[in-house]
């Protein structure tokens, strides 16, 4: 089974950057329902998700479902032990891996949806996933909104996105949703965050 | 507020409706029957396609409503042949493609059926909810 390892100048990297979870949670302070737009800085981008995730699973407690539209299951699933978080917290719903021809059996902890284009089997696998967790307090976390903008119109997306946070609300959820910081999509992620809470830009000191 | 409006008002269509439907075909209740499932049948199929139409290509869910709207068709098929063989008063080899039709819709059913089966399979959670659980404690 392939695990990914980090590069040891990454691990290093790691050390220097700033702890994005803690950030986090300071920048929602008790908020216990909420859509969240959190924008970040693309070197940053992967280090800012699982420190997130880390804070939310393994400081708060909470379990929750992490969509992924980037990186494949097996990646992140490494990447989870690596970093001891709790993945037994987390149900995942893959986009990406049979994109590339991956197999993307079924696992109990993971559903493969066919590509990001596929909004529907997406939100529905979400909605089924959503309800499975036995937890008042849950999040979904969306990684990321560019990868849906690589597939799909930025009108879709905006649409998709309102349906989500609507749906988020009704699911009494933490909502997270992460976006890059681009100069091209400055203009979805102003029209994303009316539909949103909180807007975050991690790893900028105020 | 305005949902029970709208119920109210889309019954109110329908009693219309069947009251004319009752009128135009005086005291022949198999017509009327058969009249009134097309009717119910040809609304429900415009549904299902609008639903369809929305729904991403390629989704599990769209190829699942392309079933289910085959189904509503070859049922549609089997009630038009047996509303025109009232009407047009068929008799012998005539009788028998309704049968065809509804054989082919408890087919298409099955096949339906199957396909949700798979689909509750594939979107249900229930393992990782327990994992989750025990994960909590």
């Amino acid at each position: 089974m392939f695990i990914y390892k980090p590069a040891v100048n990454l691990e290093w990297k790691r050390g220097c950057v700033m702890d994005f979870g803690t950030e986090f949670g300071k920048k929602l302070g008790d908020r216990k329902e909420y859509v969240a737009l959190a924008t970040v800085k693309a070197e940053l981008y992967y280090e800012a998700n699982l420190s997130i995730i880390k804070y939310l699973v393994n400081t708060a407690n909470i379990p929750g479902v992490y969509v992924s539209l980037n990186k494949p299951y097996e990646a992140i699933k490494g990447e989870f032990e690596i970093r001891k978080i709790k993945k037994d917290m987390v149900i995942f719903i893959d986009a990406i891996t049979k994109t590339s021809g991956g197999a993307g059996e079924r696992t109990s902890d993971c559903l493969f949806i066919g590509n990001p284009e596929n909004l529907s089997d997406i939100s529905l696998a979400m909605d089924q996933a959503v309800i499975a967790v036995p937890s008042n307090e849950k999040f979904v976390f969306i990684d990321s909104q560019n990868t849906l903008l690589m597939y799909n119109s930025a009108v879709t997306v905006a649409k998709f996105i309102h349906f989500l946070s609507v749906k988020m609300r009704i699911w009494k959820v933490r909502g997270i949703i992460v976006s890059l910081e681009k100069e091209s999509n400055k203009d979805l992620i102003n029209e994303l965050s009316q539909f949103c809470d909180i807007r975050m830009e991690l790893g900028v000191e105020k | 507020m305005r949902e029970l409006f709208l119920v109210i008002i889309s019954l109110a269509a329908i009693m219309a409706g069947l009251f004319g439907l009752m009128t135009l075909v005086g005291r022949d209740i198999a017509l009327f029957i058969g009249l009134t499932s097309l009717c119910f049948g040809i609304t429900s199929l415009m549904f299902t396609m609008r639903a369809r139409s929305v729904l991403s290509r390629g989704s599990s869910l769209r190829d699942y409503t392309t079933s289910f709207a085959l189904c509503l068709v070859l049922i549609l098929v089997f009630s038009l042949w047996d509303t025109m063989i009232d009407l047009f008063n068929w008799s012998g080899g005539w009788l028998y493609p309704k049968y065809i039709f509804i054989t082919l819709a408890y087919f298409v059913f099955l096949y339906t059926s199957y396909r949700i089966f798979n689909l509750g399979k594939e979107f249900g959670f229930k393992d990782q909810a327990e994992k989750i659980r025990k994960a909590m404690k």
